[in-house]
Order: structure tokens, then sequence, then C-alpha cells
């Protein structure tokens, strides 16, 4: 019951948004927002660690001819992901609050669909019904990057676009395929796939046509190239949509469809895909370090993270796996704070190219210092959120190969260096002409870092909640992929 | 049956309103007309009636199903092509013409023997033809109806030829006994496969299937907005019916002849049609082509030959129909507002004219085949209905062109939202009736896709 009231609730409120105007418009937006979370928060709270499968289930035959049912449920990873997606959207509402944007009230429709397409993904245990959210994610952000973007928003947006719908058309038809080897009747629901006793040729040329498919939403280097675009274009709420949550569904893909299915294709073909993973994140660290524009770097800084993320997947180790999960969670919450540091930034300055920036912190300590203590989650200090997650996906990486993981913690060195980079010219230093016009945090603003930088240092501080209902789920997709195995 | 025999009293009323002088009210009498009989039509569903007229029709469940979504689809255009009536003196003249058009193609959805399925290409093909060459004073509507009238006729010379074959080598017309014929080994197979060859090249040109599509853009071009809507409507949706019909009810067990053939039609269609697509810069002839790749995935259906391929095709020519109806509006209303429909027409109107805006979205990401429309799972149907016996390879051509059609279907989107317009575009109430009634139906199609695999 409670799965469907967090995933059907967006879905009415944003409908119903469309056709109110006016201020109550914004209220009504963080309202419903802040319902989500309390239902995800209380969705978590009550989450029974000992049960492996998923929770809170609903399944309803829906098109019966076809062996789909709206299957919905969660389990420890699914959890994660919808408490991260519950707590990361009043955020982004009171971002859309401060900026001015026309129609606004279709904006954070917009927005609320997208939380109804992402918790429908994160929630789906019906292949098609994956399938189907998968692809209904991804019509809100193109319209909130299309209407609300930046100068050349058409073509940018229209690249991300088809070449994410390519991908997806090839997991489609992956799935199509899996579906037709399902005992008779022939059935999508996810534990009928995990069931399936493939060939090591079909798990091979299945699990390609899987990874395509995620890792051009993850990206994965060398399907990147829409990312960066895509990300400094979109307006700022699009961006953190963008970067906190719907990069994390790609992840997800991978540990709820590529993993279980095709384990012996992932024992294969893993070596390529995180090495694939490991490139991306030192190049997209490269790519990083030599940014001038702000926007832009930390997007590139969000793919070297979620290459990360995919690198520890694929080394299949059970600390890669509970790393991966706990990253996404730490980077969504990182993420979407690193980009509304630098929103404030363009705000006030108009700009955000680095050289134009200087000495802020003589003009706003305390933006300085909520600025630092983000940066610092980016890099995976210890006592923030960033650092368990990175820390056990380090782990897991060297369990897989020394080398592999010597390279990926050089993107921890390289994230800090860009990152302590960017700060030093834009916010220490001398005063710059523009950043004269720099005035400190109003309440607005510090209501929505602060919490931010509380969940950084609580997450830091006390991961063990989070880790207790991670650890289960990774332990059950382990012991799908062995079934599968033998 | 009773929905022909409303049809036809409609289409005589709608002479009678000529000569008794009631034709200012012969339009909403028309809707009245059918809405009752798809009233009627619903009520006839699992209560088939028997072979008619000395087993000329047949109203199984699968003609009723047809015979629905064509009168669903006319009772939409009707409502959104009032402009197209505004003509006080000739209303009863089109509207006379489009209820025998869609007697028509009842017939052709319908009928149990071949020369029914003749007589109904010949009732629809000539009232469109006239249709075509409605706008008189028009130059290139005088020269879509004689384009389309002469490769009409071309292709129903085809057809009888074909149907003159098979009658040669089985000695008869109905579609049953020639079953029983190809079954039971055809002898005479030189008739039998000339035949059937012929057939497939006139029912092709009927669905402007590649390589017999050349009538199809310049036809859909020329004739008044309200007519191509119509054309690639009304007139697809028959034609595929019946062309499914024929080869997979008489023809089904000599697959292997037409199989072949038919595939790199389809194949062929699919490409080229959205390539082409690609290239106009006028949003009218962008539909036409997009109804020419629309014409290839609907022969997966007749490929797939089997149950689930009709169920498919039911599904898809509806889903397909509501949204070329919305899709034809919008671009009428832009037409009526700006003088044509070029792309810079379109441009950033989507800013004041939220309805107008969220058709065009729906009804492109519909016809693109994105989830959760109706679109999409009419696609999905298809592809797996063809797939129950066959390869991957078809599907695969199928899913390259549907990603290249993204790419115009977008454009139309996109173009609504490019640039700043305050332009108001002027909407009657009926055409917002349509607009909302096709989003709805679109959407509705996409949630509940069971509805009309007979899952009700």
């Amino acid at each position: 019951m409670i799965t469907t009231t967090l995933l059907f609730f967006p879905l009415v409120i944003g409908i119903l948004l469309f056709f109110l105007k006016g201020e109550n418009v914004k209220k009504i937006a963080l309202g419903a927002s802040l319902v989500e979370l309390v239902l995800g928060v209380t969705a978590f709270v009550q989450f029974d660690k000992k049960q492996v499968l998923a929770q809170y289930v609903t399944n309803i035959p829906w098109i019966k001819g076809m062996g789909i049912n709206f299957h919905i449920g969660m389990d420890g990873i699914s959890l994660v992901l919808v408490l991260l997606t519950t707590l990361l959207l009043p955020f982004i509402i009171m971002v859309a609050n401060r900026n001015t944007y026309k129609n606004s009230s279709s904006l954070y429709g917009l927005i609320l669909l997208m939380q109804f397409g992402l918790i429908g993904v994160f929630t789906a245990q019906d292949a098609f019904l994956f399938y189907i959210f998968w692809e209904v994610a991804l019509i809100p952000i193109y319209f909130i990057a299309l209407l609300w973007g930046g100068a050349d928003r058409i073509r940018i947006t229209f690249k991300f676009f088809i070449y994410t719908l390519a991908g997806s058309l090839l997991m489609l038809a992956a799935l199509i395929y899996l579906y037709l080897q399902t005992p008779l009747p022939h059935n999508f629901s996810l534990q009928a796939l995990y069931d399936l006793q493939l060939s090591e040729g079909t798990q091979n040329w299945v699990f390609w046509m899987l990874f395509f498919a995620f890792a051009i939403k993850m990206p994965i280097f060398p399907f990147h190239s829409w990312l960066a675009d895509t990300y400094t274009d979109a307006p700022t709420p699009g961006t953190m949509l963008l970067s906190g949550v719907m990069s994390k569904m790609g992840v997800y893909g991978a540990l709820k469809i590529l993993l279980p299915i095709v384990p012996l294709g992932v024992n294969e073909n893993g070596p390529y895909a995180i090495t694939l993973a490991v490139i991306g994140v030192i190049y997209a660290s490269l790519l990083a370090l030599f940014q001038k524009d702000y926007k832009r770097l930390i997007a590139y800084s969000s793919a070297a993270h979620v290459g990360l993320i995919a690198a520890g997947v694929f080394s299949m180790t059970h600390n890669g796996l509970v790393g991966a999960v706990a990253q996404m969670f730490a980077h969504g919450i990182s993420a979407v704070g690193l980009f509304y540091v630098v929103d404030i930034l363009v705000n006030r300055t108009n700009t955000r190219q680095l050289n134009e920036l200087g000495g802020i912190r003589t003009v706003a300590p305390v933006y300085a210092t909520s600025f630092m203590i983000i940066m610092m989650a980016s890099i995976a200090l210890p006592l923030t959120s960033g650092f368990i997650g990175e820390f056990l996906l380090l782990v897991g990486i060297y369990e897989y190969n020394y080398w592999l993981a010597g390279f990926a913690g050089l993107s921890t060195v390289l994230g800090a260096v860009y990152m302590l980079k960017s700060y030093q010219v834009s916010i220490l230093g001398d005063k710059s002409a523009i950043s004269d016009k720099f005035f400190d945090l109003v309440w607005q603003e510090k209501v929505i870092l602060f919490p931010v930088i509380i969940l950084i240092f609580v997450v830091g501080v006390y991961p063990k909640p989070l880790l207790d209902v991670i650890t289960p789920a990774v332990k059950n997709l382990y012991t799908i992929m062995e079934i599968t195995i033998k | 049956m009773k929905a022909l025999i409303l049809l036809s009293g409609l289409g005589f009323l709608g002479i009678l309103s000529e000569i008794l002088n009631f034709k200012k009210i012969i339009y909403k009498l028309t809707i009245v007309g059918l809405i009752l009989t798809l009233g009627i039509t619903f009520l006839e569903w699992d209560n088939p009636a028997p072979l008619q007229f000395s087993n000329m029709v047949n109203f199984d469940n699968l003609s009723i199903s047809f015979v629905a979504v064509l009168v669903l689809t006319a009772i939409l255009w009707f409502l959104s092509s009032a402009p197209l009536f505004d003509d006080s003196e000739h209303i009863a003249d089109k509207t006379t013409l489009i209820l025998f058009a869609l007697v028509g193609a009842v017939c052709m959805v319908s009928y149990h023997n071949v020369t029914m399925l003749f007589i109904g290409i010949e009732i629809l093909s000539i009232c469109m033809y006239v249709m075509a060459g409605s706008k008189k004073g028009d130059l290139s509507s005088n020269e879509s109806s004689m384009k389309y009238f002469l490769m009409g006729a071309f292709a129903t010379g085809f057809l009888l030829m074909g149907i003159a074959f098979i009658y040669g080598a089985t000695a008869s017309f109905d579609i049953v006994e020639i079953k029983m014929y190809m079954e039971n080994g055809p002898e005479n197979v030189e008739l039998v496969y000339t035949g059937i060859t012929l057939l497939v090249i006139g029912l092709s040109f009927k669905i402007s299937a590649v390589p017999f599509h050349f009538w199809a853009p310049d036809v859909y071009d020329g004739a008044p907005i309200q007519v191509t809507s119509l054309m690639s409507t009304i007139v697809k949706t028959a034609a595929i019916a019946a062309f499914y019909k024929l080869f997979t009810v008489s023809f089904g067990s000599q697959s292997a002849t037409w199989e072949c053939t038919l595939s790199y039609i389809a194949g062929i269609t699919v490409i080229l049609g959205n390539l082409i697509a690609v290239f106009q810069s006028s949003a009218k002839r962008m539909l036409a082509y997009s109804g020419i790749s629309h014409a290839g995935y609907l022969l997966l259906a007749i490929l797939a030959n089997n149950a689930s391929g009709g169920n498919a095709l039911v599904y898809y020519t509806l889903a397909y129909s509501i949204a070329t109806i919305a899709a034809f509006t919008v671009i009428t209303l832009v037409l009526q507002a700006k003088g044509d429909t070029n792309f810079s027409s379109f441009e950033g109107l989507g800013k004041k004219n939220p309805l107008l805006a969220l058709a065009t979205i729906i009804s492109m990401l519909s016809l693109a085949g994105i989830p959760p429309f109706a679109g999409f799972f009419g696609k999905y149907y298809l592809f797996t209905s063809y797939l129950e016996n066959h390869g991957i390879g078809l599907v695969v051509v199928a899913l390259i062109g549907s990603a290249i059609s993204i790419y115009y279907y977008f454009r139309l989107i996109v173009t609504l939202f490019k640039g700043e317009s305050d332009e108001v575009i002027p909407m009657s109430g009926t055409v917002k009736l349509v607009l909302i009634l096709c989003i709805l139906l679109t959407v509705a199609l996409g949630i509940f896709p069971d509805v009309m695999s007979g899952g009700w």
C-alpha cells in the first residue's frame, strides 16, 4: 500500500499542478514533496531488515494476455533509492522556488511527474513495468530541459533523448527475448527472469544489449557525450534531478536486471565493463580539471563519481556492491548541494566562469563554509557521507584487481585536486570585481543548504542504518547470482 | 451488420437532406447517427450475426472490432472537420460522400466474398477521389484527385486481375472456400501464385506501401487537409484490415509464397517512409510520409499470420487513427491561422496554446511509440505477435525505423516551444472537445491496453 501511495501521489498532484496558477502552486508542490518524504522515511523506518525479498508489495494483474503485472515493491536497494528520491525532491522544489521561471506551475508539475517515473523505476518488480517507467521518467526531464534550458537546448535535449532512447530500445528487445524464454505461460516478473537458466553464449549477447542501455544512462565512457551538455544546459532543478537521481537509474538497472539475470555474462564481460568505468572515471576527472565553467566542472565530477559506482558494481564483490548503493545515496545528496551552491553563485554574479570569480570568502563566509563542507563530502573526506561509499567501493575494486583500484583511487586524488583548485580560484584569494556583488546567504538559502550539510554529517558519522538496509539486499543479490551461475 | 444498414441509411438521409432541403442540420444529424452506430456495434460484440446476404459479408468479432474503430475514427473526424462543412452549398454532398465512403470501408472489413471486397474498395475509393478534389478552385486539389483516381484505378486493375486468377484456380469467390482449396494443396499453382502476387501488389497500393507509395505524398498534400486526415486514417484502416483478412484467412496456408515479398515490402516501407519524412519541411507532408511508414508496421500483423496479429492490428489502427486525427486537427488549426503548414508556422505557439501543445505532444509521442501511450503498446503487440512465429530481423528494422521517426515527431513538439510567440490560435468548442477526447483516449488505451485484446 505504501509503495502505491509513494508512486501515485506525485502523479496526481503533478497533473493537478498543471491546471493551477499563482503563488499557491509553490506551496502545494513543496507540501506534496514533504508528504512524500514522510512516506519515504516511514517506509525506511518500518522496513524489516531480516526480510530479503521485496516488501510493501502490490501485485495486480495488468495485461494478462502479455504476462505483465502491475508488481511493485521495495527491497533494500530499492528502498535506499526511493528514500533518496523523496529526500531530494523537497530540496529541488525549494531551489526551483528560489529562481523565477516562466510558467512555473508546469515546472513543478513536471518535477512531480519525474518523481512518479523515478519511484516507478526503483520499485518495479516486473520487467515490462520497469521498462515503461524507465521511458516515462525520460519525458518530464526532457521537457524541463527543453522549456527552461539554456541557449542551445533544442539540439542538446534532442541528443540526450535519442541517445537514451536508443539504449532503452536495446533493453526492450533483450527483455522481450528473456520473456519468451520463461516457461509458459510467459511472465515478465523479475523473479521469473532471475530463475532463468540461460546458456553462457546467450548470457553473453543479452549482457551486451542490456549493458548498452545502462551504460548510456549512467553514463559510462564512451557513451558519456550527452552528459556535460545536458547537465550544464538544463535549469538547476533539472540538473539536480539528472545528477541526483536519474543517474542512479542506470546503476540500479545494472543491479536489478543485469547482474541477477546474466551473471555469467557479467563474469565474462565484467573486465571490459569495469575497465571502461575506470577509464571513464579518470577521463571525467581530467576533463573536470581543465574546465573553466563551474557548472560543467561539477557535471564532469558527477560523471566521475557515477563511473566509480559503476566500477564497484561490476567488480561483483560484496564490498563493491554495498559501497555502490551507499555511494549512490551519498552522491545524490552532495550533487544536489554542489549544484545549488553553483546556482547561488550564478544568480548573484551572473557568470559561471571560474576566472571571473575570486575572494568570495571575504564577502560571504557562511556561504564559503557551506560550500567547503559540501565539497568535502564530494571528495569523500571521512566523517562526511561520501566517505563510506567511496571507501567500500575502493575496497571492492581492490579485491577485484589491484591496478584498477590504483587507477580508481587516483580519481579520488584528482577529485580533490579539481574541487580544491576551483574552490581556491573562486572562493579564496583576491576579490574580483564581480565578487563584490556577492552577498552572504539569505535564510531561504540556509534552509536548503543547512539540512544538506546536516545530512552529510549524519550519514557520514552514523551510516549504520543505511548499511543495515543495504547489506541483506546485496546478500540476496549474491544468492540469486550464485544460483544462476550453478 | 446493423452498422452497415445504419450507415447506409445515414447516407441516404444525406441525399434526402439535399432534396428535401434540411441540409443545414445534416452535419449534426450525422454525428448523432454515428454515435448511435457505435453504440449498436458495441452491442453486437460476441453476438456475431451469421453470414449475411448469401455469404457476402460476415460480421465476426474481428470485423465488429474494425467497424468500431472506423466509426469511432469517423466520429472524431467529423467533430474536428467542421470547417470543411462550412460551405453551405455542398454540405450535404460532402457528408453523403463521406458516409458512403464509410459504408465502403465497413464492407472492406467485413467481407466474406472477394467481390464484396472489390465493391467495398470501389465505393470507398470513388468517394475519396471526389473528396480529394473537393476544393474546386484549388489546382493542387484537382491534381491530387486526378492522381488518386488514375493510380487508384490502376491498382484496382491489379486487384481485379488477381481476384480473377484466384477464381480461375478455385472456382469460387468465397474466402473460406478459397482457404479450403489452398489447404488441400492448390493444384493450379501458376494461377494461384500469380493471383496472390497481383493481390499483394493491388492491396499494397491501397495501403501505400513502398514501392507502391508514389501516389501518396502528392495526393495527401494536395487534398484539403481534413480529407487527408480521413484518407490517412479510415482508408488505411480499412485497407489493412482487408489485406489482413484476405491473406490470413484465404492464403494463410500459402504463406511460403507471399511471406518473403511482404517482408521486404514491410522492411523497405518502414525505413524509406521514415527516412523521407525526416527531410520534410511541411508538417502535412511529414504526416503523409509517416503514414507510409506506419503501413510498414501494420504489415507485420499480416506477416504474423496468427490470431494475435488481428488483435494487434485492431489496437494499432485505433491508436494510430486517434493520434493522427489529433495531429491533423492541430495542423489544420495552424493552417487556418497562419496560411501554411510549414514547421516555421508552428514556432513558439506552445506558450499561449496549452491544449494545442498538449495534444501535439501526446499524439506525437504516441505515434513515435513512447510509453505509456497507446502507440507504444500498439507497436509492442505487433512485434510480439510477429515474434511468435518469426525471427527478430524485421523487428529490428522496425525498431530502427521507430528510432528514426522520433526525430521528425519531436521536431514538431520542439518547434512549438522554439522562440516566443504570443499568438493565441482560435479554437472552437468542438475542436477542443476532439483534442481532449483524443488525449484521454490515447492515455486510457495506454494504461488499459487489455481492453482491445478482448480482455473486457
